[in-house]
């Protein structure tokens, strides 16, 4: 039979990623003013998952710490959604929960715990099947003793599909 | 209150990519007309009795004539133009989907709301929801003298809030079986349909405005903490003043939202049908879905995945 294949050469050579959920664990820092060279900021690292409920949204976890200039954890917990768009997935994320300060800090010399907002955009790159590289940046909103602080959040790292 | 700002957004952004969501884009591939496309069919067949669903068949030129009233009004519904489709008695209401899909709605707006007016959300020693009885009952009470306005500028109440009565009741349509495929029609089926869209969409709206995860218990509207304000957001106020609270939401909401999509199917049947019966043009046809159903198409993205797994990334070898 002469030259008729049932999948074109570019479909052979494409793997569908899959996507019911995901784990990242990665490198983060804090940034209050990313612009100013002289703000103070934090590293540390930065923990997610994300479980699929509807066909672009999912539930998420997410667990981060940083040290610096100060130490604070944060436990957030939200909504994810993101398309594949060919090779990469962009999504954007609102989290809610708590951040705190285990040490003595700024606010007071014993822990504080403050609600906490993130609303976030990254974007996923399929290394392999099972394995893509994020990046991600979050606005972190938070309540200290009555002042409203906004920090901006960058992580960057790999990302297990399931 | 700047909920009708997110709702738009929101809906701009979801009715942007709705294209990638339309049932035409699984024919993309094959490059057919839609009336050949098999899952468009497929999914007309499993419909349900009573739906007058557009045949695959016709033409563009019958189904103009097809379309047009007859001399009593009725539109006529031509056995070659119209079909009924087999009844499925195992398909009730999606109870759980559509709640999951609302809920997710309403975690996308609170998200923005939450961080635009994150200052009143922990306005109470830092924690939102705190002193929650006190201040509820302070908000209702609140709520029931103040009137029509609250505040907002118009399009607020005029238009940004029946967009979000609209979507939340495309999510009620669209996990009905008895009224998901159903057209513009004078039929009781479509009007009975439309009706219980609209009472989720109060439900949703009551919700929003007044119920335990609203913006009036979120961000302290119409609180001791949160007193009135001029017409113009200035402190403090002096006369006419708002409170952030009004009846305007509640009844606008569901009557503008199920006035607006009831638009939508309007310009679904009439026009929307009649391009894609016209052209097999797929770029042609999509954007003026999408143009003619943004909340249709904002709302379909927040439907569950049926298949079990997300549209997937390529990566290429």
């Amino acid at each position: 039979m002469e030259g008729k294949t049932a999948f074109s050469p570019s479909e052979v050579q494409t793997i569908p990623v899959p996507h019911r959920g995901d784990v990242f664990l990665g490198y983060s820092h804090m940034s209050g003013d990313p612009l100013s060279g002289g703000a103070a900021s934090e590293s540390g690292w930065n923990v997610s998952a994300e479980k699929k409920l509807l066909r672009y949204f999912g539930a998420v976890a997410d667990f981060s710490g940083q040290s610096g200039t100060t130490t604070q954890r944060g436990f957030l917990f939200g909504l994810r959604g993101g398309t594949s768009i060919r090779r990469v997935r962009p999504f954007a994320q609102a989290l809610f929960g708590a951040v705190q300060l285990p040490e003595s800090n700024h606010y007071a010399s014993k822990p504080v715990t403050s609600f906490a907002e993130a609303l976030g955009v990254g974007i996923d790159s399929p290394l392999t099947r099972l394995l893509s590289w994020r990046v991600e940046a979050d606005n972190l909103m938070t309540s200290f003793d009555g002042h409203v602080r906004q920090d901006l959040r960058l992580s960057i790292g790999p990302v297990l599909n399931f | 209150m700047r909920t009708s700002v997110v709702v738009f957004a929101v809906v701009l952004f979801l009715s942007a990519i709705c294209l990638g969501q339309l049932r035409s884009s699984l024919c993309d591939l094959t490059n057919r007309r839609l009336e050949d496309c098999p899952s468009l069919n497929s999914a007309q067949e499993t419909s349900h009795s009573g739906l007058h669903l557009l045949s695959s068949k016709e033409g563009p030129a019958e189904a103009s004539e097809a379309d047009a009233p007859d001399a009593a009004g009725s539109y006529s519904h031509a056995s070659s133009t119209l079909i009924a489709s087999q009844p499925n008695a195992n398909s009730g209401f999606h109870w759980r989907r559509a709640l999951l899909e609302s809920f997710t709605f309403l975690t996308i707006e609170q998200g923005y709301v939450v961080h635009s007016d994150f200052f009143w959300v922990t306005v109470e020693n830092g924690v939102p929801f705190n002193h929650y009885w006190r201040d509820y009952t302070r908000s209702l009470s609140t709520w029931v003298h103040s009137g029509w306005n609250d505040g907002d500028p118009n399009w607020y109440g005029y238009v940004g809030h029946p967009i979000q009565g609209a979507l939340t009741g495309f999510i009620q349509i669209q996990n009905d079986p008895q009224g998901e495929k159903l057209e513009f029609s004078r039929t009781k089926a479509y009007w009975w349909s439309r009706l219980k869209a609209g009472l989720w969409n109060a439900a949703y709206s009551t919700q929003w405005n007044l119920g335990p995860l609203s913006e009036v218990t979120g961000e302290k509207y119409g609180t001791k903490v949160r007193g009135p304000w001029n017409y113009d957001g200035s402190w403090p106020c002096h006369r006419h003043c708002v409170t952030g609270v009004g009846q305007i939401d509640i009844v606008m909401t569901p009557l503008g939202g199920t006035g607006w999509l009831i638009g939508e199917d309007f310009l679904d049947r009439f026009i929307v049908r009649r391009v894609e019966r016209a052209t097999p043009n797929r770029f042609l046809i999509d954007t003026v879905r999408c143009a003619l159903n943004p909340i249709r198409g904002g709302a379909n993205m927040l439907t569950e995945n049926r298949h079990g797994i997300a549209p997937p990334a390529i990566l290429e070898k």
